[in-house]
């Protein structure tokens, strides 16, 4: 599968990331054995904290990227864009998070959602950054929307925190629900470091591919400009 | 000029400007009494709404919050005032802080006149210990949501339909002081298991809010309204 | 039944990301084709 984005780089870390998926829906779904207590529904877990753990990955990215923007010294679109589709991805991996983390309560107590403060802070980062997205769109010249967009990730950045305190003070976490994620053994572990190993990868890869179509987008965006004025000179001149 | 004396100036205007029109009188009152009313026909129950008071002022504040900050910065966009202040050189802070008080002043007033309607639609009682951290959770809480306001109220104000984006990026920035308000309510109207001391806890992380926001926010005020599309 | 939760969190998680690559790559080749080689210096 190689398009206009793809190089030598990209190729390596997509074959590495379909070996490495191969390997992981192996070991997820059949070699590695069932949970003691939670039996198969550990499986969804080895989707579920991966994404979780990359999720926030993506976001620290989001604001490092942003900050660096801001900073004159490094100032430059590339940071921009980078920050956007490392957000995009971040949202992607956090709607994966919620989903496999509400079947994976469904297996295990019955119920597609609870009101503690992991789950309802990570349900809170989701609509932050699909708030960033909405900015991003917003349009305006290049520099606006970096400017912008920089601005609000880094106010979310102060956000997060704050929301994480008031909700865990709201709910505090009870020692079950930590113990219910509990030991888990050999083959079981492997399987999660499979999956986050998966899940980097193609992180890197989907955000390496996305920064250089944001990057066209941009650049076509450049040349309708011209395009158009080269147009109206056109016209004037008849 | 001193960004303190902007700020002065500024939330001096912003009120006076309310004090003429009556906006907040006229037309966001209504809304938010309306907001209580219809609280009361979804719930259905009457011993309920005592319990829900706290959780439903702070509710009806916040939804009629998003009006007040539109309006705030309405004000301001008729005559490009805002960009004319900012070309002129007046410090960003400055206008951030003004428009930022008289944000929280009218919220205040606001939610004295709600806490008043609960007291009459559900029942509400207010005792003598409990006035104190209401009132002090009150003013905690309306100085972050003036401050938080101001600053995402400066992002999505401005042509091209930027305002529906408002409540999207607003509610869930503030949602800490809709917990942190609710809890401290509850505990000084004395509904449901919560002490006074885990009340003033409470105020505590308002008050940590709006130091926070205030800081953040007098850095991020600038750069985003300076930008005009 | 749990097993029909496990699958449905391995399809539905791989499965939409597949689709969003697919529907990335279609815009990235129709944005391609417009755009002269130096907007894409990367190849």
């Amino acid at each position: 599968m190689s398009g206009p984005t793809s190089t030598r780089a990209t190729r390596a870390i997509g074959i590495a990331t379909i070996v490495g998926l191969i390997w992981f829906v192996a070991f997820g779904l059949f070699l590695s054995p069932d949970d003691a207590v939670q039996r198969k529904g550990v499986r969804i877990l080895y989707i579920h904290v991966p994404s979780a753990w990359l999720a926030y990955l993506a976001f620290i990215v989001t604001a490092v990227s942003s900050a660096a923007y801001l900073w004159k010294r490094t100032r430059s679109l590339t940071w921009d864009r980078l920050a956007g589709a490392s957000a995009e991805v971040g949202v992607l991996f956090m709607g994966i998070t919620l989903l496999t983390g509400s079947l994976w309560g469904r297996v295990s107590w019955g119920v597609y959602w609870v009101w503690d403060s992991r789950v309802t802070t990570t349900a809170f980062l989701f609509v932050t950054y699909l708030g960033y997205l909405a900015v991003r769109g917003l349009g305006g010249s290049h520099e606006q929307r970096a400017r912008r967009s920089a601005v609000v990730a880094l106010l979310a950045v102060l956000e997060i925190p704050l929301v994480h305190f008031s909700v865990e003070w709201w709910r505090p976490l009870h020692q079950q629900e930590s113990i219910a994620k509990g030991k888990l053994q050999n083959l079981m572990l492997f399987s999660l470091f499979v999956g986050v190993i998966v899940f980097t990868l193609l992180y890197v890869w989907l955000v390496m591919h996305r920064q250089r179509v944001l990057a066209m987008q941009d650049a076509l965006d450049d040349r309708g400009l011209e395009f158009a004025i080269a147009e109206r000179r056109q016209e004037a001149s008849l | 000029m001193t960004s303190f004396a902007v700020t002065k100036l500024v939330a001096a205007k912003d009120l006076r400007i309310e004090l003429r029109s009556r906006v907040l009188i006229n037309q966001v009152l209504p809304f938010a009494a309306i907001t209580m009313v219809l609280f009361a026909f979804a719930l259905d129950q009457d011993d309920l709404l005592v319990r829900v008071a706290p959780g439903l002022v702070w509710l009806a504040t916040l939804f009629s919050m998003l009006v007040v900050v539109q309006r705030s910065f309405a004000v301001e966009a008729g005559d490009g005032a805002l960009d004319a202040l900012r070309v002129a050189g007046v410090p960003a802070q400055g206008i951030y802080f003004g428009k930022a008080a008289a944000l929280a002043v009218q919220l205040l007033v606001l939610e004295t006149l709600l806490f008043a309607a609960a007291f009459v639609l559900y029942s509400s009682r207010f005792d003598g210990a409990g006035v104190f951290l209401l009132i002090t959770s009150a003013l905690a809480a309306s100085c972050g949501l003036g401050l938080v306001g101001t600053l995402y109220g400066g992002l999505t104000t401005g042509t091209k339909g930027r305002e529906s984006l408002l409540p999207l990026l607003l509610l869930p920035v503030v949602a800490p002081v809709l917990i942190g308000a609710t809890r401290a309510t509850e505990a000084a109207l004395g509904v449901g298991r919560i002490s006074m001391q885990e009340g003033w806890a409470w105020v505590a992380l308002l008050v940590t809010y709006a130091l926070l926001f205030g800081i953040g926010g007098s850095i991020g005020f600038g750069p985003l309204v300076d930008d005009t599309a | 039944m749990k097993t029909g939760f496990v699958i449905l969190s391995y399809v539905a998680t791989f499965g939409g990301i597949a689709i969003l690559v697919a529907v990335m790559m279609r815009r990235a080749r129709s944005m391609s084709a417009r755009l002269p080689p130096e907007d894409q210096p990367w190849t």
